[in-house]
């Protein structure tokens, strides 16, 4: 899971899906399409060739044992391909990858995943179980240090391997009864384990890899997926990394010949990399802000404006647990304090879509527009009716955290006058790095506090327990409700899927409407600028990536 | 004179360890955790892999052990490994360094062309227009900030007239050419302040007018006498301005997204990347006194009437 | 690092000049001093070559509408500096609004002119900062020499030794952002020119004939510290210090501008421009106009740098 600072994304994670736990266990019924890990229909018509160009930061890892940022995931995952995968799927289903099929014990603490066999690296040798063991256990151990092992926690043997120094050797939880059947041990009942089996830190490694510190393998790492590191090449650190196709790849045959990354500096990246498109020396950018009207009055006519809803939900968290946003009343009273979207037209040029529920809209059947439809509006007279209400006299002071790293300062300004002028309340800007306010919100210290939140796991259930859940691990705000966890409870223990559903919407209905516990601002909605009449097949992957795998030239 | 080194050498040393406490000291009382911070947005991190990475970095020692390691790989030639890519800072260094370097080359080589020729222009003839106009134009181009040059050039030369690139290096050779300008901007004026300073003081010499007296051209005493005279100190703060520019130039690097050290270091203060802060840091403060010192020795060769105690 | 340059080159250069004059300096109206000539009468020709010198004159004029600016900003500015209009973002100027509106609908014109009071405040705090500590520091290392002068003095190459905006980016790591951190951040990097030139100036005054005078005369050390030499001593340190102003406020802009200066919804020139870059290329007026009043508060206070350094010691034009 993880909180969003910035617009872009610096995150690592984010893998899997699958819908729920009983989807484990019936992920057969997936592999009709045994042969391959996506069947875009419109893509398998489409030609082959071509180098596709993209700008890029310079990635902290693109070896799996530490590949955490979009940038690194953005390379990694075009060398690599786990056990599952939903890499490049728009529709959410978790496929096979490595794994045919898979399995697990009645209480989820064994897992069993049959390897397809004949699955090769680029350097031609088999993938087999023992290639999943070397690569799990050489990201887990100690001395690797790695920043991505956590996604393991739960494996047997991960506190051993993973002390510094490390008091063992070798991961005791894997096994390999034979080259094609891995087997997982874990210390605590994960039914969803399956779904961490497509982050990078999971990937197999051939024999070569040799420990994290193997600095040949770090720069041009091996691997099994559907583009390999040219040939004679590696990563040139801060000036590029160019992949061809790797025409031995198991699965579904990427259309283009190659991937060229130019490495742009971090800073400013954005600007020149809309610039670097404009010019020509990339195929594909993102967009600054600022420049969003006239990218959209350029682009779109020629059809090379792509839009697209993501899975992430921008809110504000209020301090339901103590302070004057203790009161449910006075929360409304901030949510419709606050001008959506006039923001949105002055300050963001209508880029961004006004919320009105926190699970987002590409949930489908899942997303309710009505979840705060009477809160999550400008309404200043009812604001101060709400204020009366639940005690937000004024002059209360609130404290509004943030992260100063992201460009939201436009947007916490703008809710400081809109706050302060209707409610008559006085709000303390507290703007910090982005981790030192995780922590910060960690302890409580605030009233508000700007937040994002992107899916680690696409599922409703992830927008919901963890940001609200009594305990949860991300639920800063505090907030605390019988009846929502019960409703939690009874959606994540087998029931038919349209009682899932319902108990997945009355607790939303319950947390972010009557009880205002979240105060959604804005989707997450993305978008980017391409050549649509060079390329085709082209969109966003779950990472908010191009979807290489699917793109080919016209 | 080689004791005079010798002192000059371990003043350095002084000078060095000095900055290096500072700076470590200042690091590790800032708030926040370096390592959740090159984390990113990803999970915050369990105490294992905290420990892991933390002692992976010596993070794990009290702070004057830490130190102590600091400065036993530093006269190694070590400077640690960056939290964020992991590899070494002298690598990383030494792939920015390059451009770094193209830029100050440029640089200084505009204001020793422009400077020096504005300031003896301006000197011999003094009080002509030509000289107003040069002392006007380098009192305002010292009151002007490197950024808001670096602003006006880009609007002027990037936007308006497509002349040259906006940013970056992609576009080749001419990339480096407003760059260049706008860090020499500044030190163009001091420098043709400072020769026309010199120069004129010169000019009113006896020996120069012994040499009018002996016929010779203008050109020639303006040229070999007069220049060779009043040179010194211009070369002095030229020397000066060199190192100082081969430390990395912050503000130019961000506004023209120049992929050097300069540029590194604000990227690695965002991010907490202490490693390459430091690194970059002694790195600029040692080759500022080291170029300080050659300037220093160097100018008793060029004079011979300063005497070294 | 070159941006060194506004900022530190003036010192380099300052010293270089000033050093050179410094020694002479004494001796100008020594006579006068001696003979128990009141001051004044050294003020009175320092003010009328001041007076006389153009370019000194303007920028005492430019310097005095910045300081209005500042005083009375709630008198000129048009509207609130943080008063927001979300229909009316990123406007051209036009006559309701002189320098547009920003992207959140601010009045650029009021937030200028507010921003008058961070530069002045920044400029002028940090190079008092900087003086106490160099005068204190340079006339105890001056005056006591010996091990004082050494600890001082290698103390302070260490401090000259960094740029500024580095040092100073990192004094506010540590202290977060704010007008405070940054004017101490400023302080404590300006500081070691300072007691350089002040220490080499008491060395000169020292050792001139006045001071023998006074001393063969039966005056106390505390005496003719504080009424020969520092007085004496203290003409460059004022010139360099009237520059560091300037210094100080183009360092404050750039501080900002990088994101380690004042709080960002404060109205300041480095923050306004920073965040009306990201419009550039086609609102360019949301970075022109705090570009303009940067670069017009510094030239006033390098004019009348100038003019004092050569109202001081005219020998040095």
């Amino acid at each position: 899971m993880r909180h969003t600072g910035n617009s872009g994304r610096f995150a690592a994670v984010a893998l899997c899906l699958s819908l729920l736990a009983a989807a484990c266990g019936g992920s057969d019924d997936d592999n009709d399409n045994a042969g391959g890990q996506t069947n875009t229909t419109a893509a398998a018509t489409g030609k082959t060739g071509g180098v596709f160009r993209i700008a890029i930061g310079e990635p902290a890892a693109i070896d799996p044992y530490n590949t955490r940022e979009s940038e690194g995931t953005n390379v990694n995952k075009r060398l690599f391909v786990g056990l599952v995968t939903y890499d490049g799927n728009a529709e959410l289903k978790m496929r096979p990858g490595v794994a045919e099929k898979w399995s697990f014990n009645t209480d989820c603490t064994q897992w069993t995943f049959n390897l397809r066999k004949g699955s090769k690296f680029t350097n031609g040798e088999e993938v087999t179980a023992k290639s999943f063991i070397d690569g799990w256990t050489r990201a887990v151990i100690g001395t690797a240090a790695s920043q991505v092992a956590y996604h393991l926690t739960d494996v047997q043997g991960y506190k051993e391997l993973h002390a510094a120094p490390p008091t063992a050797t070798t991961f005791s939880g894997l096994s390999a009864p034979d080259p094609y059947t891995f087997v997982v041990k874990l210390s605590a009942s994960d039914c969803e384990f399956d779904k961490k089996t497509g982050t990078p830190v999971t990937s197999p490694v051939p024999s070569t890899a040799g420990d994290a510190k193997n600095q040949t393998f770090n720069e041009a790492p091996v691997g099994n997926g559907q583009f390999m590191i040219k040939p004679g090449t590696k990563w040139e650190h801060n000036q590029k990394i160019s992949l061809v196709r790797n025409d031995g790849f198991f699965g579904d045959k990427p259309k283009l010949d190659g991937i060229d990354y130019t490495i742009f500096p971090a800073q400013g990246r954005l600007d020149a990399e809309y610039r670097a498109f404009t010019a020509g020396d990339v195929d594909f950018a993102r967009i600054p802000p600022a420049l969003f009207s006239q990218a959209k009055s350029t682009y779109e006519p020629q059809g090379n404006f792509l839009k697209q809803e993501m899975f992430g939900i921008n809110y504000i968290m209020p301090n339901s647990a103590k302070g004057p946003l203790a009161n449910a009343d006075a929360r409304k009273a901030v949510s419709l304090a606050i001008d959506r979207d006039a923001i949105n037209k002055g300050v963001y040029q209508g880029s961004l879509t006004s919320a009105t529920a926190l699970i987002p809209p590409p949930f489908g059947e899942f997303y309710q527009a009505s979840t705060c439809a009477d809160t999550c509006k400008y309404d200043p007279v009812k604001a101060k009716e709400f204020a009366t209400k639940g005690g937000l006299t004024p002059g209360t002071h609130l404290k509004l955290s943030y992260n100063n790293d992201g460009g939201h300062e436009p947007l916490v300004q703008a809710w400081k006058d809109q706050l302060e002028r209707n409610l008559g309340v006085v709000v303390d800007l507290d703007g910090k790095p982005f981790a030192e306010q995780l922590q910060q919100r960690d302890k409580g210290d605030f009233d508000l506090a700007r937040a994002g939140w992107s899916a680690d796991y696409p599922t409703a259930d992830n927008f919901l327990f963890p940001l609200l859940g009594t305990g949860a691990e991300d639920n800063d705000g505090g907030y605390s409700n019988k009846a929502f966890d019960a409703l939690i409870t009874k959606e994540r223990s087998p029931v038919s899927d349209s009682e899932r559903k319902k108990a997945i919407q009355d607790a939303e209905k319950l947390a972010v409407g009557t009880d205002a516990a979240a105060i959604p601002t804005y989707y997450r909605t993305q978008y980017r600028v391409f050549d649509s009449k060079k390329w085709s097949g082209v969109s966003l992957d779950f990472h908010e990536n191009p979807t290489l795998g699917t793109i080919g030239p016209r | 004179m080689g004791k005079y080194v010798v002192r000059r050498l371990l003043q350095m040393v002084l000078v060095l360890f000095g900055a290096s406490i500072i700076l470590f000291l200042a690091l590790f009382v800032i708030p926040g955790d370096p390592i959740a911070t090159s984390q990113g947005e990803g999970h915050q991190l369990d105490k294992a892999s905290h420990d892991a990475i933390a002692r992976r970095y010596h993070l794990d020692q009290p702070l004057p052990q830490q130190y102590v390691g600091y400065v036993g790989r530093l006269l190694k030639g070590d400077l640690g490994e960056s939290y964020s890519y992991r590899r070494p800072v002298t690598t990383i260094i030494r792939e920015k360094i390059g451009n770094t370097a193209k830029l100050a080359v440029a640089a200084i080589v505009l204001e020793i062309a422009l400077g020096i020729i504005a300031g003896i222009i301006a000197a011999v003839f003094r009080y002509s227009f030509l000289d107003v106009l040069v002392t006007l134009s380098t009192t305002v181009a010292i009151g002007v900030p490197t950024f808001v040059i670096g602003l006006a050039l880009q609007n002027v030369f990037a936007v308006n007239l497509h002349w040259l690139p906006l940013q970056g290096q992609q576009a080749g050779r001419e990339s480096i050419i407003l760059p260049a300008i706008t860090l020499a901007a500044v030190n163009i004026a001091l420098v043709a302040r400072l020769m026309r300073g010199a120069m004129s003081e010169v000019l009113r010499a006896d020996y120069i007018r012994t040499a009018y007296a002996k016929g010779l051209s203008k050109r020639v005493v303006i040229m070999k006498h007069a220049l060779r005279n009043s040179i010194i100190p211009v070369l002095t703060y030229l020397g000066i301005s060199f190192g100082a520019l081969l430390g990395g130039a912050l503000i130019t690097e961000t506004v023209f997204n120049w992929n050097g050290i300069g540029l590194a270091l604000v990227g690695a203060i965002q991010q907490q990347d202490n490693p390459i802060v430091l690194g970059v840091v002694t790195y600029g403060v040692a080759v500022f006194v080291v170029v300080n010192l050659i300037v220093d020795i160097s100018y008793a060769f060029l004079d011979p009437r300063i005497r070294l105690e | 690092m070159t941006e060194v340059a506004p900022t530190q080159s003036p010192a380099p250069a300052g010293e270089i000049t000033l050093e050179a004059g410094a020694g002479g300096f004494g001796n100008v109206e020594n006579e006068a001093t001696v003979l128990g000539i009141r001051q004044q009468t050294q003020f009175g020709d320092v003010r009328r070559r001041f007076f006389r010198h153009k370019l000194a004159v303007v920028g005492l004029v430019m310097v005095g509408l910045v300081f209005l600016a500042a005083i009375a900003s709630p008198v000129i500015a048009t509207r609130p500096p943080k008063a927001q209009d979300l229909t009316n973002t990123l406007q051209e100027p036009s006559s309701a609004h002189w320098f547009g509106t920003d992207e959140l609908g601010r009045d650029q014109f009021s937030r200028v002119i507010y921003g008058s009071r961070i530069a002045v405040t920044v400029g002028l705090a940090s190079i008092i900062l900087a003086l106490v500590i160099g005068v204190t520091l340079g006339a105890v290392s001056g005056y006591l020499g010996r091990g004082w002068d050494a600890v001082i003095m290698r103390t302070a190459d260490v401090f000259f030794a960094f740029p500024l905006i580095i040092g100073a980016i990192v004094v506010i790591l540590v202290m977060g952002r704010g007008v405070t951190p940054v004017v101490i951040s400023l302080g404590i990097f300006s500081w070691a020119t300072i007691a350089r030139l002040l220490r080499s100036s008491i060395l000169s005054i020292r050792e001139a004939e006045y001071v023998e005078a006074a001393r063969s005369l039966g005056a106390g050390k505390w005496r003719i510290v504080t009424r020969h030499v520092l007085p004496n001593s203290m003409a460059p340190v004022l010139v360099y210090a009237m520059v560091s102003v300037a210094t100080a406020i183009v360092a404050e802009a750039a501080l900002s501008y990088l994101g380690a200066g004042v709080q960002p919804d404060v109205p300041d020139w480095g923050n306004m421009i920073s965040a009306g870059q990201k419009f550039f290329g086609f609102k360019d007026y949301l970075w022109f106009f705090p570009s303009m009043a940067v670069v017009f508060t510094v030239l006033g206070f390098i004019f009348v740098g100038d003019g004092l350094r050569d109202a001081l010691d005219p020998r040095l034009r």
